[in-house]
């Protein structure tokens, strides 16, 4: 079984959010929840300063914290390396939350409404997201990106792969040595955040000019 | 525009611009049975349906539009990139504005309104023109304002849609004014300061101050078209700041050529208490 992976190319990435926003639509996320987050930031000093973004997603570790925690089993991996949290075991301790070191998870407490001040409740897009959060994820539990192993298994792209405007994200199998996202990572220096961390993270950046 | 049209008596050559366009900008000749005809008189829905059946197909146009309310269809190339396959000649030099010049100040001058137009910009090449604040002398305006454009954001459509607003929120630079960070610390600022920055004429804004390194020691950046006040706007209301309020609406801050308001504007910064 393939181990799916990530390329995120820090070149290419310009800051646009894309990836933020598809991934609020792809899987109906509340507000204040993204699984797929951006950090911008500046280094250097004027006059040769850059500012450079950090987009992040669960690294679905080889060795993920978050499940080394969990009390009640709820964090699991499947065939293909995705961790991932089975709302009906979730307790909702947070421990996981606390343990992942990249700040993958979150959750949400109640659904939050874009419009607070609206007459008539919700609109009709953020009712339909509501149902589906919480036919999928609901309260208090540990949510968390899955590389939108939904759309995976349809043969599709993760959603915020497929609206990168710059083509920074790049999605595929890192046991094969043949994947694009594998001759990237040899070619161009990919490498893991934090790697002292010991999780062995699927997630590779490609590094800034 | 129709009604207009009509009025100046130039409806005929309208529809055949309409009947001009809509192959170059979509691609493919139209199909004769959609042309608008000349000497017809249309509305403005019988015209869309017209066009949605030809680009569509003939079971595809307004009324079945306003049922399902989207319609999906596969994007050509041409249809995509059209600017690619139209035929045209770049001009680089603009020998035209020269005559259109002349013309402008001659009807200007017949209604001694001499004064609406700036006529020095009528040049054939592109030529650049200091605006106002290039002359701007007074020592305590020691700051070139300037507006920028989130990546995310789309002229001042978008300010109102949530996620993006979620997205500006988080961002540490939109809604904030930025400063070169050695500039800013010699002027006793630290970030979230809230300040005031205020052009030649009194006009202010007001905001709070980030830091940044990314920026000219001598420029203020502000990420433009935000600052909404309007009711329906709940989301964007209040947020960021109105760049152009640093710019007066009137003749000298305005080419004449374009219609396009200056881009900078000369300014002063001091806290406005608070952070």
């Amino acid at each position: 079984m393939p181990r799916y992976g990530f390329v995120i190319d820090l070149k290419r990435c310009y800051g646009c959010y894309s990836c933020q926003v598809t991934c609020k639509a792809a899987n109906h996320t509340p507000k204040g929840i993204d699984w797929a987050r951006c950090v911008p930031a500046e280094t250097g000093t004027y006059p040769t300063a850059l500012r450079q973004m950090l987009p992040l997603v669960c690294q679905q570790c080889r060795e993920p914290a978050c499940k080394e925690v969990c009390p009640t089993g709820a964090t699991s991996q499947d065939e293909n390396g995705i961790v991932l949290v089975d709302k009906n075991l979730c307790m909702g301790c947070k421990a996981c939350i606390m343990a992942c070191p990249y700040g993958a998870r979150q959750t949400a407490e109640k659904w939050q409404t874009y419009f607070p001040d609206a007459d008539g409740g919700l609109d009709p897009y953020e009712a339909y997201a509501k149902k589906e959060w919480e036919k999928t994820h609901g309260y208090g539990m540990a949510t968390k990106c899955d590389y939108c192993k939904d759309r995976v298994s349809e043969g599709r792209l993760p959603a915020c792969v497929e609206s990168c405007p710059a083509k920074a994200r790049h999605f595929g199998d890192l046991d094969d040595p043949e994947s694009e996202i594998s001759i990237l990572i040899r070619r161009e220096y990919g490498f893991q955040l934090n790697p002292e961390f010991g999780t062995d993270p699927a997630c590779f950046y490609l590094p800034p000019r | 525009m129709l009604e207009l049209a009509k009025r100046l008596g130039v409806q005929e050559t309208y529809y055949q611009s309409i009947n001009d366009l809509i192959p170059v900008r979509y691609g493919g000749e139209m199909d004769p049975e959609y042309r608008l005809d000349p000497k017809g008189d249309y509305s403005w829905q019988d015209m869309i349906d017209r066009v949605l059946k030809d680009r569509l197909g003939p079971d595809k146009g307004l009324e079945a539009l306003k049922k399902t309310g989207l319609e999906k269809w596969p994007t050509r190339v041409e249809e995509m990139y059209w600017r690619w396959f139209t035929p045209v000649r770049v001009p680089i030099y603009f020998e035209y504005f020269l005559e259109s010049g002349e013309k402008l100040e001659k009807t200007l001058r017949s209604f001694g309104r001499e004064d609406m137009a700036d006529f020095r910009f009528y040049t054939p090449l592109a030529e650049w023109f200091p605006c106002p604040s290039h002359e701007e002398d007074d020592p305590e305006l020691d700051l070139w304002a300037f507006s920028w454009r989130p990546s995310f954001h789309t002229q001042s459509s978008t300010q109102n849609n949530p996620w993006l607003d979620e997205v500006s929120v988080n961002d540490p630079f939109v809604y904030l004014i930025q400063i070169n960070a050695a500039t800013g610390r010699k002027k006793g600022l630290k970030d979230h300061d809230v300040v005031w920055v205020e052009n030649a004429d009194g006009q202010k804004i007001k905001g709070p101050v980030k830091l940044v390194e990314g920026m000219h020691p001598e420029h203020l950046g502000i990420a433009g078209c935000h600052g909404h006040w309007a009711r329906g706007t709940p989301i964007s209301k209040g947020k960021g700041q109105f760049f152009d309020d640093l710019i007066n609406p009137d003749l000298k801050h305005t080419d004449s050529l374009t219609q396009g308001s200056d881009a900078c504007a000369k300014v002063k910064i001091y806290k406005a208490g608070g952070r």
